[in-house]
C-alpha cells in the first residue's frame, strides 16, 4: 500500500517546533526501574509542561506484576502515584496540578513478564484500547529500560506478537529505543543487532546515547561548521594533538555488580567518549540530518587505527582506584565496594592514545582518558595547536611557554575557551599565555532541557541525527573489542597490579609517563 | 560628582564631552573589578591560583540597548523602572545599556549623563558588570540627542531600541534611530491608541529598511496560542478543516487604562492573532462592523473566495493590567463535517485547554501551561531574535489593515 500524501500545515512556519510529533503511546519495558524513575518520567513530564507532547500521547508502563495490588485498577492507581513521585523528585520543574492531571490520564499499566507471550497480547490490547480512545493511530515508540539481558527477547516477543508495524502499510509506525550498554563486546552487538534487525527495520532502531542529547555536545557540531575560522585549521597542519577527558569525582555509586562486568572502557569509552571523538574528527556533513552526520561519524571510528595484543602496551594505560580523599572526604576503594570482588581487576581508569588514520588527521595524537574517583567532575576536549612556525622574539625566556589550546568544555561551566600569547606590560618584550573565555551561562542564561527530554521529542518526531546506528555500534565495539584481547593477552604474561592510583588522584603515575613518553603532558582541567 | 560603592558605582554629570563617559565607565569598571577581587580573596575563594590570568568578574556584551521613554509626558518614576528593566535584562543577554528619559515640555534646556556599574551574579558564580548610561534630557534637545547616544554604543554588536508607548507619528529622535538601528521593540499590548498606532507600526513596518526588524512584545506572548492552535493541524485527520474555516472568534480582555475610544478592551493582541491567521491561510480583510461587545473584520479567503468572519469580542476587566487572550475558536467545515477547534484559558488559571470537536464528538483534549510572562521576561525573549521575523512582519501588516478598517467604523 502506498504511503499516503502528508498536507504541510501553513500555521506551522517558523514556529518554536517546526515539526512536531505524530499522536503515539510510549510503551516502557522496565517502568518501575531506576532509569524509568529519574529520568525518563521527569522528562516526559517537562515534554508535557512545555506543551510539547502531542495530542492523544499516552504513556503505558509494562512490568512485572505486583502481587500486593489486588486488582489491575490499584497497579494503574500505584504506577502513577510512583509517576509523580519521581516527578517531584527528578523533574527540573514542579508539578502544575492542570498539566499533570491531564497528562496522568493519559497513563496507563501493564502486568507482565519480560519473557511471556501471552503478556504481549495484554499489552497489544491494552495499546489497541489507548489507540481507539486517543487516536493515536497506531503510531508507538517502545522504551527498553530493562537490564539488556531481556532486549533480544523484548524484541522477538514484540515481533511475534504483531506489535511492530510500519508507516507504509498505513497502520501506524513503531519505534524501538535502546539503552546502552548495546552488546559487551564486538560479537554480542552484532548479535544484538542481527535480533533487533529480524524484527525491526534500521531506520525504526533508535540506540539511546544520551551525551548526544547533551547541548554542548551538539555545539561541538555548530563550533565546528557554522563558523567559517576554526575549519581551515582543523587537521593535522596546525593541530599537535587532542586531549578528550571524561573525568568522575564520583566512584561506582552501588552498581560494582554492573561495573564489574563493564570496567571502564566498555562503560564510558566505547559509548560517549568514542562518540566525542568522532563528533571532534569528522568532516563536515552536507547537511544536519540523520544519515549525513552518521555516515560522517562512522568514517572517523572505521578510521582508527586498531590497537592489537601486545600494542596495549605502549597504546594504552589503565588503572584501578585504591582508598584515598576525595573533596576532602575519606573514600573507599573500588575493591571495597559493595557487588565488587575484593581481588577485582576491572579498570575504573584507562587511557588511550589513538590516531584516526586518514587524510587530516594523519600522525596526530587523540590522547582519551576516564576515570573515576579523579579529583574533579570534569568533561572536555582540548585541541592543542602547534606553534608558530618561527619566533622573531629571538630570546628563548620571551617565547611563550604554553601553545595555542582550544578547549570544549561539556560540563561543568560549559563554553569554549581559546589559550594564546599576548605581550605582558612593560619596556621589554615579555609575553604570556591569556585566555579568552565563552562560557554558556554568561551568554545564554536559560536552562537548557535534560538530554532525554531532546531524545525522547527526537524519537517521536522520527530524527535519529543523534541516535548511533547500526555501524558506528559496531565499528566502536571492534576497535574496544582489540584493545579489551589485547589485555587478556597481555595479562597472561604480565601481572596486573591493581589499585594503581589514589581516590583524589589523575589517575596512575603510568599515565603520566604514558603522555610524557610522546614530550607532551596532560591538561589539569 | 562620582559615588564609588562597592557592587554598584554612580557617576553623573551635566554638559561633559562624550570621551569623558567612555573615561568614567572604565574607571567605574575597574574600581568594581578591584573591590570584587579583594572580596573574593577575604572569602578565602580566590583568585585561583590554575587560572590566575582568568578575572574574577565579567565585563562582556552581547548587545547594546537603548531605552527611549519620551513625549510630551513622562511620567515619573519611569528612569528607575526602565533601570530595573536594564538590571534584569544585563542578568540575561550581557549588555551595554543606554537609556533615554526625554522631558520635551521642560521649560529649561539640560542634558545630565548619570553612569552606573553594577555587579551581579552571574549563573556560573561569577559577577559580571552591567554597564548603564542614563541620559536625562530636558526640553527641546531631541536634535543633538542622537549624536549623543550612537558613540556610546559597542561597536560590531546589535543595537535593540526599546520603545515603551505608541510609536510617534513626528519624532527626530526617533526618526534618526530607525534610520540607524536595526533592531525595535514595542509592545502593542500597552498602546494608549491601539487602533491607530497598530496601524501605524505595520506602516513603518512596510516601509522599513531591508535589514531592519520590528519586534512586539505582544507577538511573543502570543507564542503558546499560536503553537496551540497549530497543533490541532499538525494532524492530518484534522489538516483538510483548515481549508473549510468559516469563522473565527477571539475573546480577549483587559484593564481601562488601555481603552479603546469605543470603551472595549486593547485589541492588538487580538488584532495580530487574527493577522497571524489571515496571512498564513490567505485572507484579506476587508469590513468592519462593530457590536457592542467588540467588533467583526470580514475577510475573503484569497484563493477561493470563501467568506470568513472574525468575531472579536471584548471583555474590559478592572483586575486585567494589559490586554490578554481568552479564548480563539474556529468553526470550520469539511466535506460536509462540522468541526470546532477551540484553545480556552481557564479562569483564573495559566492552563488553557485545547479541545476539536469534530462532528459533534469531543476528539481530542490537551492542556497546556500558558506561560504568563511580565514584561523582563518578555523582552528578554525578545532580545533573543536578531533576524527578521517574517511571519510577524505579515501577521502585523494584516493586523494593520484591519485596525485600519476598524478605525474608519466606530460605532458611536
Amino acid at each position: 500500500m502506498a504511503a499516503p500524501v502528508l498536507l504541510t500545515n501553513p500555521l506551522r512556519e517558523a514556529m518554536q517546533l517546526e515539526r512536531t510529533p505524530d499522536p503515539c503511546t510510549m510503551v516502557i519495558f522496565g517502568a518501575t526501574g531506576d532509569l524509568t524513575r529519574r529520568k525518563l518520567m521527569p522528562a516526559l513530564y517537562n515534554l508535557a509542561l512545555e506543551g510539547l507532547l502531542p495530542h492523544g500521547f499516552s504513556v503505558i508502563g509494562f512490568s512485572r506484576p505486583d502481587h500486593t495490588l489486588a486488582s489491575s485498577q490499584d497497579a494503574l492507581s500505584a504506577f502513577r502515584e510512583r509517576f509523580k513521585t519521581s516527578v517531584k523528585s527528578f523533574s527540573r520543574r514542579p508539578i502544575e496540578p492542570a498539566v499533570w492531571d491531564t497528562f496522568a490520564q493519559n497513563t496507563e499499566w501493564v502486568a507482565g513478564e519480560f519473557t511471556r507471550a501471552e503478556d504481549y497480547q495484554s499489552l497489544r490490547a491494552k495499546l489497541q484500547e489507548v489507540d481507539r480512545e486517543h487516536g493515536a493511530g497506531g503510531n508507538r515508540i517502545f522504551y527498553l529500560a530493562t537490564p539488556p539481558s531481556f532486549y533480544s527477547e523484548i524484541v522477538r516477543h514484540l515481533g511475534e506478537a504483531g506489535l511492530v508495524t510500519n508507516r507504509a502499510t498505513g497502520q501506524g509506525w513503531t519505534r524501538i529505543i535502546i539503552e546502552k550498554p548495546f552488546g559487551r563486546d564486538l560479537a554480542t552487538a552484532k548479535a544484538l543487532n542481527d535480533e533487533i534487525l529480524k524484527v525491526f527495520k534500521e531506520e525504526q532502531v533508535y540506540r539511546i546515547d544520551h551525551y548526544l542529547g547533551k547541548e554542548t555536545v551538539q555545539n561541538i557540531l555548530v563550533f565546528r561548521f557554522a563558523n567559517g575560522i576554526f575549519e581551515p585549521i582543523w587537521n593535522r597542519n596546525f593541530v599537535d594533538h587532542v586531549q578528550i577527558t571524561v573525568a568522575e569525582s564520583i566512584g561506582i555509586e552501588g552498581r560494582g555488580t554492573y561495573y564489574e562486568e563493564a570496567g571502564a572502557l566498555r562503560d564510558m569509552v566505547q559509548s560517549h567518549m568514542l562518540q566525542l571523538l568522532a563528533l571532534t574528527a569528522m568532516e563536515p556533513p552536507g547537511a544536519f540530518d540523520a544519515e549525513a552526520v552518521r555516515n560522517e561519524k562512522v568514517k572517523v571510528l572505521q578510521a582508527l587505527r586498531p590497537i592489537q595484543n601486545f600494542e596495549v602496551a605502549e597504546f594504552t594505560v589503565r588503572g584501578q582506584y585504591g582508598p584515598g580523599w576525595v573533596a576532602g572526604e575519606y573514600v573507599p576503594g573500588y575493591r571495597q565496594e559493595r557487588g565488587v570482588n575484593p581481588n577485582s581487576t576491572t579498570e575504573t581508569y584507562v587511557a588511550l592514545k589513538v590516531f584516526v588514520d586518514n587524510w587530516r588527521w594523519a600522525g596526530v595524537p587523540i590522547y582519551i582518558r576516564h576515570g573515576k574517583r579523579l579529583p574533579k567532575r570534569v568533561s572536555e576536549i582540548a585541541i592543542q595547536f602547534k606553534n608558530a612556525p618561527h619566533s622573531p622574539f629571538i630570546r628563548a625566556a620571551q617565547l611563550p611557554s604554553e601553545p595555542n589550546l582550544l578547549v570544549m568544555r561539556i560540563q561543568p561551566n560549559d563554553g569554549i575557551s581559546l589559550r594564546f600569547a599576548a605581550k605582558m606590560p612593560g619596556t621589554v618584550m615579555g609575553m604570556r599565555a591569556v585566555n579568552m573565555d565563552f562560557t554558556y551561562d554568561e551568554a545564554f542564561d536559560v536552562e537548557a532541557p535534560d538530554a532525554y527530554e531532546r531524545l525522547l521529542m527526537d524519537c517521536m518526531i522520527g530524527d535519529s541525527t543523534l541516535f548511533t546506528r547500526k555501524d558506528e555500534v559496531e565499528a566502536s565495539w571492534k576497535f574496544i573489542t582489540d584493545i579489551l584481547d589485547g589485555w587478556c593477552e597481555l595479562a597472561k604474561v604480565t601481572e596486573v597490579r591493581f589499585p594503581n592510583y589514589d581516590a583524589g588522584t589523575w589517575g596512575p603515575p603510568a599515565a603520566d609517563a604514558f603522555i610524557e613518553r610522546d614530550g607532551r603532558e596532560w591538561r589539569r582541567p | 560628582m562620582s559615588t564609588p560603592a562597592p557592587h554598584q558605582a554612580t557617576w553623573s554629570a551635566t554638559s561633559v564631552p562624550l570621551v569623558a563617559i567612555e573615561a568614567e565607565l572604565d574607571r567605574l569598571w575597574h574600581t568594581a573589578t578591584r573591590y570584587l577581587q579583594a572580596e573574593l580573596v577575604a572569602a578565602g575563594r580566590g583568585p585561583d591560583v590554575s587560572q590566575a590570568a582568568a578575572p574574577s568578574s565579567i565585563r562582556a556584551s552581547v548587545l547594546n540597548f537603548v531605552a527611549y521613554a519620551g513625549g510630551s509626558s513622562v511620567e515619573p518614576g519611569t528612569d528607575e523602572q526602565l533601570t530595573k528593566l536594564a538590571d534584569y535584562l544585563a542578568t540575561k543577554h550581557r549588555s551595554r545599556t543606554v537609556t533615554i528619559v526625554a522631558h520635551e515640555n521642560a521649560a529649561d534646556v539640560a542634558l545630565i549623563a548619570t553612569i552606573r556599574t553594577n555587579a551581579q551574579d552571574g549563573a556560573s558564580g561569577r559577577k559580571f558588570i552591567h554597564e548603564q548610561v542614563l541620559i536625562s534630557a530636558d526640553g527641546a534637545v531631541g536634535e543633538r540627542l542622537p549624536s549623543i547616544v550612537m558613540p556610546l554604543l559597542i561597536s560590531d554588536l546589535p543595537t535593540y531600541v526599546w520603545w515603551p508607548g505608541d510609536p510617534p507619528s513626528e519624532d527626530s529622535f526617533w526618526r534618526y534611530i530607525t534610520g540607524t538601528c536595526r533592531h525595535f521593540i514595542i509592545n502593542s499590548r500597552e498602546f494608549s491608541k491601539p487602533l491607530e498606532s497598530l496601524s501605524r507600526y505595520a506602516s513603518l513596518s512596510r516601509n522599513a529598511r531591508k535589514y531592519q526588524t520590528f519586534g512586539d512584545l505582544s507577538w511573543r506572548q502570543l507564542s503558546p496560542w499560536r503553537e496551540l492552535v497549530a497543533r490541532f493541524f499538525d494532524n492530518q485527520y484534522y489538516r483538510p478543516f483548515l481549508n473549510g474555516v468559516e469563522s473565527v472568534t477571539i475573546d480577549y480582555s483587559g484593564g481601562s487604562k488601555w481603552e479603546m475610544a469605543d470603551g472595549a478592551a486593547n485589541a492588538c493582541p487580538a488584532l495580530l492573532l487574527a493577522g497571524w491567521l489571515s496571512s498564513r491561510l490567505g485572507w484579506s480583510a476587508v469590513n468592519c462592523e462593530w457590536r457592542d461587545d467588540g467588533f467583526d473584520i470580514a475577510c475573503t479567503d484569497g484563493s477561493s473566495g470563501r467568506d470568513i468572519t472574525v468575531h472579536f469580542k471584548s471583555r474590559l476587566r478592572p483586575d486585567v493590567s494589559s490586554a490578554t487572550i481568552d479564548a480563539i475558536r474556529l468553526k470550520t467545515a469539511n466535506s460536509g463535517i462540522q468541526a470546532y477547534f477551540d484553545v480556552v484559558r481557564q479562569d483564573n488559571s495559566s492552563v488553557a485547554r485545547a479541545t476539536a470537536h469534530v462532528d459533534g464528538r469531543t476528539d481530542s483534549i490537551l492542556s497546556v501551561r500558558m506561560t504568563t510572562e511580565d514584561l523582563p521576561a518578555l523582552m528578554a525573549m525578545e532580545l533573543k531574535f536578531c533576524d527578521q521575523d517574517k511571519i510577524y512582519e505579515a501577521a502585523l501588516d494584516a493586523a494593520g489593515n484591519m485596525a485600519t478598517l476598524a478605525q474608519k467604523q466606530p460605532t458611536g
